[in-house]
């Protein structure tokens, strides 16, 4: 496979030619150069062709392939030999050359022909409209063109406007041999398809055979014939600027659709319409069915042919500008063939007038009546004669048919009314769906902020919690390590007052007996009491001591009185005071660690939590997301094949108010014609028949 | 069948580049000589127009089967066309042809068919000049390009589909372009829907990747988010990329990654050679 240079690779290369050709005549020949002085390309489908002038001042097209061709090599070889054998002036020379082009290091094969001085069909068509004979001649020239490619055994393969050129003698110039068919490719495929607007629509790649041109053939024929018939269809069926002649694909594939049959089909000139009328009747044969070309003969033998002379009754209004119309007076129609029994009517009438004139005066009233009543049972019986005559007949036909125009059009314009309204509608409703898509958008785009706002507000919310706990934890960590501390002072105490004895104290006037006592109630040691409380009695007016054990519990210890109690009280205060001096200062390390970690756990398991949150958050909100984008996705499909479906119908719209606006064009040209026919039987009327009934005139 | 109505005058159609010009494109891409990727997409953007130019020319000169706006986007978004051109949208290809803001000499060594290399010149015509600056507003240009395609598509119902071809190195920085980007496509003619085509630019050394048919190779969110927003190919598009030498199947992607130089006019080639200009 190879892969071709582009366009504007070719372009770049043959800016300099003294590079990129390797043949001698064409190193250093002058390129023709575009606007920005650059090579001039024309392009196809397959190749950009540049006018190349050597030296020695012949003027050569090269062609540069851009796409690869099947078998290009053996198809133009095969090609060469047998043009070489077949005369034509239709022929254009060539040298396939291998070595042809230097592209970015590489050589690429180019196509080396003779320049054809000429204008492409499109543009001699538009430049020569009005030019009946030349367009006849071209037609005439192009069926000889047909017939010698047929006799030849070749095909061209893609007959079109683009490769037809029509040099200043009027001589047609075929060029674009890629497709070509001669009979050394039979059992090949065709290397291409063709113009689609020039193809039957049941062509395939696998028709290469010498008949595959004939329904471009006919296609080009007919087009090149109607419009030297009447030059206002170029106008009409082909527009501006459009890759086609009168008709085009769409027509050949709907026919039924096409706004452009009708106007050929209908046609006032026959040969159009025989012309169409076949070409019509091709589309549903196969390919290798259809018949050669075979050209008509133009009804009036002048030199070169032309049709009925034409002339248009002045004024037309400006629609009509172009149209041929019949150029000579309209004749006049005239009363003909006066035979005897007309002639004998006619001479009953003067009896009739003299005899009632007569009776009138000579005989009674009664009697005259009768004679008025012959004259008019007379007028009356030559008017039926005259109602009768085939010349009144056509006239009444000319205006039957007048009226019957007239209601065609009444018809065609409620239709376009009606068309009009459709699209109105259309456009209306697609307006509204639009619309409406906007709203259904907007709804999911607020569902969708609300969604994401709810998930943000409650993972906020969770979120504050974790930070209000996380911010709390401080305080708490210092209360729980000064109450460690707190706890293992108090058990320091206690443990120091526990080995303090009261036995061993020796305090005053705390004998064996009291001690004793204390010991009863469970005090031993100055650990053994927390203190003392005084309850006053209310008959004997004196203080009693309770002891506070360390259960919260208060005693009474028989014989002792406030003052022995409060003694005892101030010894144990004292101890305390001594036991606390040697507390510890601070929590030792160990016990501060266990403490610590605990709260480090705290701080991971809030850590943690507050990443679920934000998780959680995030995956609710992918999943929003995921919903949202989905519904997008799907409103989107439903709006695109919406779209699309308008798109079809505005297409379809405007086709049938194309075919309605070329119907209504040529019923006002059948319009103008009939009315003008109609002036012709100005003559035909009673008096005048009466004339012609005495006079024969 | 969708995707294979008449390009013509009579039925032309659209094409619309958006061309990131976010600072980013400020930095080089790799290769041999390295170069700004400014550069690179100016240049792929001057080809291409000449490559539509040289494709659309007749004998008596460019015809208009497509009109062509060229859509930047960074510090703003709106018609990146310098030179007479100079913010217009769609203009007809004939103008656009016949316009450049200037035809740049350039030297150029090429090889000269026996081994050797000599210098010569060409001559480069030129409507856009490279451009970084700013943001990346894709989902801004994505609608821009939306309006564009939505008022040709109310004129010109039966036409090929418009192309929309958005050159950018990644990221968006004005939301999730995907939503926009399937909007975009929901505007058809009766041909079928807009086509939508991306080429990432990325200085990442990752194998270049070409009209995948997944995302699976691509290396970031961003080439994915950029695979997800790419219209398949239709029919003829995947004959003419196949033909090229590409492998292709039904869901190939009009997407390129780290497309080197020559792969980002390959790239843009198809696109327009996909149609068949009759
Ligand atoms: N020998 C010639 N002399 C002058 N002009 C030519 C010549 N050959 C081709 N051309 C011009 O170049 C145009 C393109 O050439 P050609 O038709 O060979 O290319 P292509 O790519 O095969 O086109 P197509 O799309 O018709 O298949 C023609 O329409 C014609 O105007």
């Amino acid at each position: 496979m190879v892969q071709f240079p582009s366009g504007a690779a070719y372009v770049e290369a043959l800016q300099n030619t003294r590079l990129c050709f390797a043949e001698p005549d064409l190193k250093g020949a002058k390129v023709e150069l575009d606007k920005l002085a650059r090579p001039r390309p024309i392009s196809g489908n397959f190749a950009s062709v540049f006018s190349v002038t050597t030296a020695a001042g012949k003027r050569h097209a090269i062609k540069c392939f851009t796409r690869e061709v099947a078998d290009q090599t053996v198809r133009y070889r095969a090609i060469s030999d047998h043009l070489n054998r077949v005369e034509g002036r239709w022929k254009v020379g060539f040298e396939y050359l291998q070595r042809g082009v230097l592209v970015e290091g590489r050589w690429y094969p180019v196509l080396k022909m003779d320049w054809v001085e000429g204008t492409g069909l499109t543009r001699w068509i538009e430049q020569h409209v009005h030019d009946q004979r030349a367009l006849v001649g071209l037609a005439e020239r192009f069926a000889a063109l047909v017939a010698d490619l047929a006799d030849a055994g070749i095909a061209h393969g893609d007959l079109q406007h683009g490769n037809l050129l029509v040099a200043s003698d009027g001589s047609l110039r075929l060029v674009d041999y890629d497709g070509m068919y001669v009979p050394a490719l039979d059992g090949m495929k065709a290397a291409e398809m063709g113009h689609r607007n020039y193809q039957s629509p049941l062509r395939s790649d696998v028709d290469f055979r010498p008949d595959v041109d004939r329904f471009s053939a006919w296609v080009i024929y007919l087009s090149l014939v109607s419009v030297a018939a009447d030059p206002a269809l170029w106008g009409q069926l082909h527009q501006q600027g459009g890759e086609y002649l009168l008709l085009a694909e769409e027509d050949y594939t709907d026919p039924a659709g096409s706004s452009r049959f009708p106007i050929l089909l209908d046609h006032q000139v026959p040969e159009v319409r025989e012309l169409v009328a076949r070409v019509r009747g091709m589309l549903g044969a196969p390919v290798t069915a259809l018949p050669p070309l075979t050209p008509i003969t133009f009804t009036t033998a002048q030199s070169s042919g032309t049709f009925r002379p034409v002339q248009p009754a002045a004024p037309l209004p400006p629609w009509m500008a172009d149209h041929v119309l019949p150029t000579e007076p309209v004749p006049r129609a005239r009363f003909v063939g006066r035979d005897s029994s007309l002639t004998a009517v006619a001479l009953v009438a003067p009896l009739l007038v003299v005899g009632t004139v007569l009776l009138a005066v000579l005989a009674p009233a009664g009697v005259a009546l009768t004679g008025v009543c012959g004259l008019l049972l007379w007028f009356a019986s030559t008017f039926a004669v005259y109602r009768a005559r085939q010349e009144t007949r056509a006239k009444r036909r000319e205006y039957a048919r007048l009226d019957e125009l007239d209601a065609r059009l009444l018809d065609i314009n409620q239709r376009l009314a009606v068309l009009t309204e459709e699209g109105d509608a259309l456009a209306k409703s697609a307006a509204q769906r639009a619309a409406s898509e906007k709203v259904l958008k907007a709804g999911l785009q607020e569902r969708h902020r609300k969604e994401t706002a709810a998930i943000d507000t409650e993972a906020q919310r969770q979120l504050a919690s974790i930070m209000s706990r996380r911010g709390g934890m401080g305080a708490e960590r210092k209360r729980e390590l000064d109450q460690a501390l707190a706890d293992l002072r108090a058990e320091h105490v206690r443990q120091r007052l526990a080995t303090v004895s009261i036995a061993d104290a020796g305090l005053e006037g705390l004998g064996g007996k009291l001690v004793a006592n204390l010991r009863e109630a469970g005090i031993a040691t100055a650990a053994d009491f927390a203190g003392v409380n005084y309850v006053t009695n209310s008959q004997a007016q004196n203080k009693n001591p309770f002891f506070r054990l360390p259960s919260g519990l208060t005693v009474r210890v028989p014989g002792f009185g406030a003052v022995k109690a409060s003694r005892l009280e101030d010894w144990r205060q004292k101890q305390e005071w001594i036991a606390r001096n040697s507390q510890p200062t601070g929590l030792p390390d160990s016990l501060r660690r266990i403490i610590e970690s605990r709260f480090a756990q705290r701080v991971r398991d809030l850590d943690e939590l507050e990443q679920q949150v934000k998780a959680s958050a995030m995956q609710q909100k992918a999943l929003v997301n995921e919903r949202f984008t989905a519904d997008l996705v799907a409103i989107a499909d439903q709006v695109r094949a919406a779209n699309a479906v308008t798109a079809q119908r505005r297409v379809e719209h405007d086709r049938a108010v194309r075919r309605c606006h070329g119907e209504i064009e040529a019923a006002r040209t059948a319009h103008l014609i009939a009315a003008r026919e109609t002036t012709a039987y100005d003559s035909i009327t009673y008096p005048r028949f009466l004339r012609f009934a005495f006079t024969g005139r | 069948m969708a995707y294979s109505a008449e390009i013509s005058r009579t039925n032309p159609t659209a094409f619309v580049f958006l061309v990131d010009q976010s600072a980013s494109m400020n930095d080089p891409i790799g290769g041999e000589i390295p170069q700004r990727k400014a550069d690179v997409v100016a240049d792929a953007i001057n080809r291409l127009l000449t490559e539509l130019s040289v494709k659309c020319a007749k004998e008596e000169g460019v015809r208009d089967y497509f009109h062509v706006a060229v859509v930047g986007y960074g510090q703003s978004v709106g018609s990146a066309f310098s030179g007479d051109l100079e913010g217009r949208d769609l203009v007809p290809l004939s103008q656009v042809a016949d316009n450049p803001a200037r035809v740049e000499e350039r030297p150029k060594k090429v090889p000269d068919g026996a081994g050797g290399l000599v210098e010569t010149t060409t001559r480069f015509p030129v409507w856009m000049e490279p451009v970084a600056n700013g943001g990346t507003p894709m989902v801004r240009a994505l609608q821009y390009a939306e309006t564009l395609v939505a008022k040709w598509l109310a004129d010109h119902p039966g036409c090929f589909p418009p192309i929309v071809l958005n050159l950018t190195d990644g990221e968006s920085t004005d939301g999730d372009p995907s939503t926009a980007a399937v909007d975009v496509q929901t505007h058809a003619s009766a041909d079928g829907a807009t086509l939508l085509f991306n080429l990432h630019v990325s200085a990442s050394e990752a194998t270049p990747v070409t009209f995948p048919e997944s995302d699976e190779d691509l290396p970031d969110a961003y080439a994915r988010t950029l695979f997800g927003m790419s219209s398949t190919l239709p029919p003829d598009m995947r004959s003419y990329a196949s033909q090229q030498g590409f492998e292709i199947s039904d869901v190939t992607r009009g997407f390129v990654y780290n497309a080197d130089i020559a792969s980002v006019v390959q790239f843009l080639d198809i696109g327009t050679r996909a149609t068949d200009l009759r």
